[in-house]
Parts: structure tokens; sequence; C-alpha cells
């Protein structure tokens, strides 16, 4: 059929419109490829770093329990390392929404890229599934914050890195008091050094436990300590001068929580709460059984086990050239009191000229001993550690509850029946006395360890008196005690715990007072003489039991972002 | 690709049930303890397994396509007490399996 020439031209013109509009509809449909494609892709990668994220998180929080275990079994507490990823970490977590975020940026207010911390070495662990197999980047970090520890990890790998963090605290059910309470200090603490290779004269302090000192105190540290490398736990004071190696603002800003400043109230009114504490260790209402030491008596098992509150007074009256004194002594059977009448002789010796003496056998768990010596009492040690006397022991077994209307002489070294291989007995066998810090601070949580659950305790008092420690040349200058000390200022009297003159002394040892439980008191005098003083801290649970509360940390809580 | 997508949350939110579960079950740590662990996850005649439990929990959540196949416990290094618990989840929709670890440390 032959076409109009009219029909040829639209045909022509039909033909035309083909390949526009073919072509639009390629690009359409590129276009269209494209979107869903990258629609696709961009699902994917939501998926890919969805899974990512919950794996990481998962890898984290196994990090913080594994960092929180190695910290906690490490026995040591010291923070000497920084990281400048906390900031990062402080942005993700207090950028949350709501009270959350709020609440985490408090917390974290103190902690910045210059704040010590500890580096947990998570290397020889990293290759196992349960940190990601190596194919992971894990990190995790301790911060003290206050008297707890935060543990940090972060987990991730091609920019994408999740937190998560752990709270580590004492384990609730125990109490530690301070290991120092002291309305001023002389001496400027510093830190524990060994003045020779081998490591047997020390010199410095460490004080294992919190410190309140209602004065100024001052410390002085040496190259690479931090504040804890003195006083492991927190110090509360009216002031603090810092000397050496570290400045007040080191202290501020690099540990937050380490020092709290006193106010005037809580000054004027810590030494009476002091005193109030140690008079309601003896429960409201107990009996008092007045008695004289004028003869001698044992008592029975079911006198020590009553409660109640024996006030033990000399006779009297003395002679014009008479004197009287208390001694006491413990070992594992219990406790005796001997009262010494003294005869001033007409060469102008003094002899003894009469003694009588009271045994208590030692009160079984739960009960306490309660005594109250009206005179000075001697302390001088039943137990003989070695041959040639010099190294006498009281051995503490049971709970006793000793209050002194007078002076108290130290003349021996108190351990509790637990840890008398622990203590300087003649024989050579000393882990803790004159040993490095390092040393030291290993075998006293081998001794808190050996002491869980003990039954023994002592809270020995001097009340309008002093507690003089008498350590001998003898023993090296070391004294090991074992108990609460108390000391309290009665009408101006009292109220010091003090050293003597034991700066020369032989067996290329130095001077060191060792003291396990704490003390509460006005002060130590002068301690120019002594080397060393090492004071931990034992935590006691509500029976009087020795507890964990301090020593034994735990991981509470965990959240993972 | 949203089937898989909601899928793989789905399994990732009963990874994190699961996982948060083990890390907190004391009773898993005391069974390490007393070397009873085989006993605690497949249960006896008196309770319950873990395993079970952990399903029962996982159907309660409303995540009825998933179940726990099988969970293992480790001992990560000899001298130390960390413990990695393995677990096996698995997708039924998809057929697939998710293994998940959780790391858990005896004081």
């Amino acid at each position: 059929m032959l076409l109009s020439p009219c029909t040829r031209r639209r045909t022509k013109r039909k033909v035309g419109s083909v390949l526009p509009l073919t072509m639009i509809i390629i690009a359409f449909g590129t276009l269209m490829l494209f979107a869903a494609g990258s629609q696709l892709s961009r699902s994917t990668n939501h998926l890919a770093s969805f899974k990512a994220i919950a794996k990481y998180q998962v890898i984290a929080s196994n990090a913080v329990e594994i960092a929180a275990y190695k910290f906690i079994n490490g026995n040591n507490l010291e923070m000497n390392d920084t990281w400048s990823g906390v900031v990062d970490f402080k942005a993700h977590v207090s950028n949350r929404g709501g009270a959350e975020g709020t609440d985490w940026a408090y917390f974290l207010s103190g902690v910045n890229g210059s704040t010590h911390c500890r580096v947990v070495d998570l290397t020889s662990l990293t290759s196992d599934s349960g940190l990601g197999g190596d194919s992971v980047a894990v990190e995790a970090y301790v911060y003290k914050i206050g008297s707890r520890y935060l543990v940090i990890a972060s987990a991730g790998s091609g920019g994408i890195k999740r937190y998560s963090a752990g709270l580590v605290a004492g384990q609730t059910g125990g109490e530690a008091q301070a290991a120092l309470r002291l309305e001023s200090l002389e001496r400027v603490l510093t830190v524990m050094n060994a003045k020779n290779p081998s490591g047997n004269r020390i010199t410095g302090d460490f004080i294992f436990g919190d410190v309140i000192i209602l004065d100024e105190v001052s410390l002085y540290y040496t190259d690479g300590s931090v504040p804890n490398t003195i006083i492991s736990g927190s110090l509360s004071a009216g002031g603090i001068t810092v000397g050496g190696s570290l400045n007040i603002d080191d202290i501020l800003n690099g540990f937050p929580g380490w020092f709290n400043e006193l106010t005037p109230e809580q000054i004027n009114e810590l030494s009476a709460l002091w005193r109030q504490e140690y008079d309601e260790l003896l429960p409201e209402g107990t009996e008092i059984v007045s008695l004289v030491l004028n003869e001698n008596r044992s008592f029975t098992q079911e006198d020590s086990n009553s409660g109640v509150l024996y006030v033990i007074d000399p006779p009297s009256p003395l002679g014009s050239n008479q004197k009287s004194i208390f001694e006491a002594a413990f070992d594992d059977n219990g406790f005796e009191i001997t009262h010494l009448i003294l005869e001033e002789q007409s060469n102008k010796k003094w002899e003894t000229v009469d003694n009588k003496k009271f045994t208590f056998p030692a009160p079984t768990a739960p009960n306490t001993l309660n005594i109250q010596i009206n005179g000075n009492v001697e302390f001088v040690g039943k137990q003989v550690g070695s041959s040639n006397n010099t190294h006498k022991i009281d051995v503490i077994n049971g709970k006793y509850n000793i209050s002194v209307l007078g002076d108290v002489e130290l003349s021996s070294n108190m351990v509790y029946s637990e840890l008398q291989t622990h203590i300087n007995n003649g024989n050579g066998n000393s882990p803790v006395g004159n040993k490095t810090k390092d040393a030291a601070t290993d075998t006293i949580n081998g001794m808190i360890e050996a002491l869980q659950g003990s039954s023994s305790w002592l809270n020995l008092a001097a009340i309008g008196g002093d507690i003089r420690s008498n350590m001998s040349n003898s023993s090296h200058g070391n004294q090991t005690i074992s108990a609460s000390l108390y000391a309290f200022k009665e009408n101006g009297v009292g109220g010091n715990v003090l050293f003597p003159d034991v700066s020369d002394i032989p067996g290329g040892q130095t001077p060191q007072f060792y003291l396990l439980g704490g003390v509460t008191a006005s002060g130590l005098g002068d301690t120019t003489d002594l080397d060393s003083i090492v004071i931990v801290a034992l935590p006691r649970d509500s029976s009087g039991e020795i507890g964990v509360t301090t020593s034994r940390l735990a991981l509470y809580g965990m959240q993972s972002w | 690709m949203s089937t898989q997508t909601m899928r793989a949350s789905e399994v990732s939110a009963v990874t994190n049930l699961i996982s948060g579960f083990v890390r907190r079950d004391e009773l898993l740590r005391e069974s390490i303890r007393k070397n009873q662990v085989e006993d605690y996850l497949q249960g006896n005649e008196q309770n319950s397994g873990l395993i079970d439990t952990l399903n029962g929990h996982i159907e309660l959540s409303g995540f009825e396509e998933s179940e726990v196949l099988a969970i293992s416990v480790e001992k990560i290094k000899n001298d130390e007490e960390l413990y990695r618990i393995e677990v096996v989840i698995r997708d039924h929709k998809t057929n697939r399996e998710e293994r998940s670890y959780v790391v858990v440390s005896l004081h």
C-alpha cells in the first residue's frame, strides 16, 4: 500500500521520538537501579555494623570481667599510667540522653586525659574468642574514683568502637576503721625505700587504709610516686603540704577523691566521735565486776565468756618507799595480769616484794573479755621467740577489749595467733618487718587472707595516759603489734602513741613500727628516731570478726554502650 | 533484605538477652566452682537445666524462632579463674547459627 506524503511525514515523526524516549527510560532505569543498589548497600552496611556493635559490646564486657579479675588479684592498687582515650569514653557515655548521660558526666567529672589510672595488660588473652580472637582491638583501664574503682574497656575495629565499664568496690558486710586517726601529726610521711640493695634498711612510711588527720599533714614524694604510694586509701585532713615529685595540683587534678579537706565542723566534732565510738565498743548496760588484785586467782572459762566488765584495782595503800605496776601478757591459753609491789632498797635499787596474778582463759567466739585496769600497765610478752629472750611475743587468741586508766607500755610483739609466723621472732622469720614496700604489700594481703574469719581481736586503750612503744635494740628495733590502739587525753593528760630513741640499733636494720589494726590518738609525739612506720587497717564485720571490706574487692555491675 | 535485617536484629537481641543472663548467673559460677557444670547446663530429675531455662526466656520474650542449642564452659588459662562460656544460638527461620562468647571470673 502506498502511503500518502502526509502519512509518511507523521511516521517519520513517530520514529524520531523513540530514541529520546528510550534514553529517558534507560536513564530512569539506571537511576532506579542505582538507588536500589545504594539502599541495598546501606542496608548491608547497617546490618554489618549492627552485628559488629553487638559483638563489640559483648567483647568489651568480657574485657571488663577479665581486667577486674586481674586488677583484684594483682595485689597492686597503684595508678601510675594515663589514658588519653578516656576523653572519648567520657564524651561517648555523657552524650547519652536523659539522666543516664548526666549521671555519668557527673561521676566522671574529675577524670581527664592526665588522670592517673592503671593499664590492665590483656595481651596474653586477646587471641581468645572471648576477646575477639585477635581481630578486635581491646583495651582496659582502671581508675580510682573516691573509694571505688572504675574498670573501663573498649573493643572495636574498622572505625567502630564500643565501651563497657564495671564498678569494683570492697565487698559489703564489713567495716574498716581508718588505719590512722590523729588530731595532729608532726611527722612528714615519706615514700618507703630501702637504704641498701638487700632491702633490710628501710625508711619511709606506708599506711594501708584510710587516714584522718584533723590538722595539716605533710607528705613527701620521690620520683615515680603517686599519692597512694604512701597512703593506700584516702586522706582526710585539715590541710595538706606536699613536697618532692608531686604538688597539690597534681593530686587534686590527677587523683580525684584521694584527698578530702575536712570542714571546721568536722575538725571540731571528729575526736569526740572517736571517743564515743570507742565507748560504744562496750555494750550498753554491761555488768561491772570490781576486783582488787591482792590474791592469785584463776578465772573459769565461764567467767571469760560472761561478757561482764572486770574493773581491776591495785591493792592499797602502798608504803612510802613502795611503788606498784601491773604487768600483762597474752598467750594461746588466754590473758594474765600481775600486780607487782616494788620497794626501794637501801642501795636505791627497787626490788619486787610482792606479786599477785589473775589468769583468764581465752574467751571463745563470739564472746569478748572486757577488762579495765586502773593503773599503768606493761605488756611484757609471755612467749619467747628465740633462746636469747629478746623477741618476746604476746599471742592473742580470742577477742579482748582492754582499757587502761593510765599509761600502756608495749614491751613485746603482739600478734594474732594465726600470724605468729609473720613476725620477727628472733629466728630469722620476719616476712613483714623491715621489708621493702612491695614485699610488705604482698605480705599484707597474705596476712589479711590468713585472718579471714579469725575470732581474735584486741582493742587496747590508754585513757588519760599514753601508749609507749618499748621496742628494744635487741630485736633490731622492729616491733609488730596486732591491735586497734586508742589513746585518749583526760584532763589534759595522755592521748599519744609514743616511740623511744631507737636510732642506734645493731643488726644492720632500721627501727620500724608495724601495726596491724589502726591507731586513734591525739598524736604520735616525736618520731624522729623511727625510720619507718607501717600501719595496716584490718576490716571487721558487725560481729567483730575480721572481715573483708576493703581488702577484698569485687566487681559490681557492668554497663556497655 | 528487610527480612534479613529483621532476622539479624532478632538474633542480636536474643544473643544480648542470653549473654546478659549468663554473665549474671551466680548459680552457673557456683556450679563451675563445684565442678558440676554439666548437671547445671543439662539439668537433672529435680531441676531443669540452664539450656531449657534460657529457651523458656527466649520464648517468653517473643523470639520463638530462636533457640539455644548448646552451651559449653572452658577455662581460659590454667592459672587464672577465668572461664569462657560459648553459647550456640540457632535462628530457625534462616537456619543459621550464632555463637556468643561470655567470659566470667570466679573471685
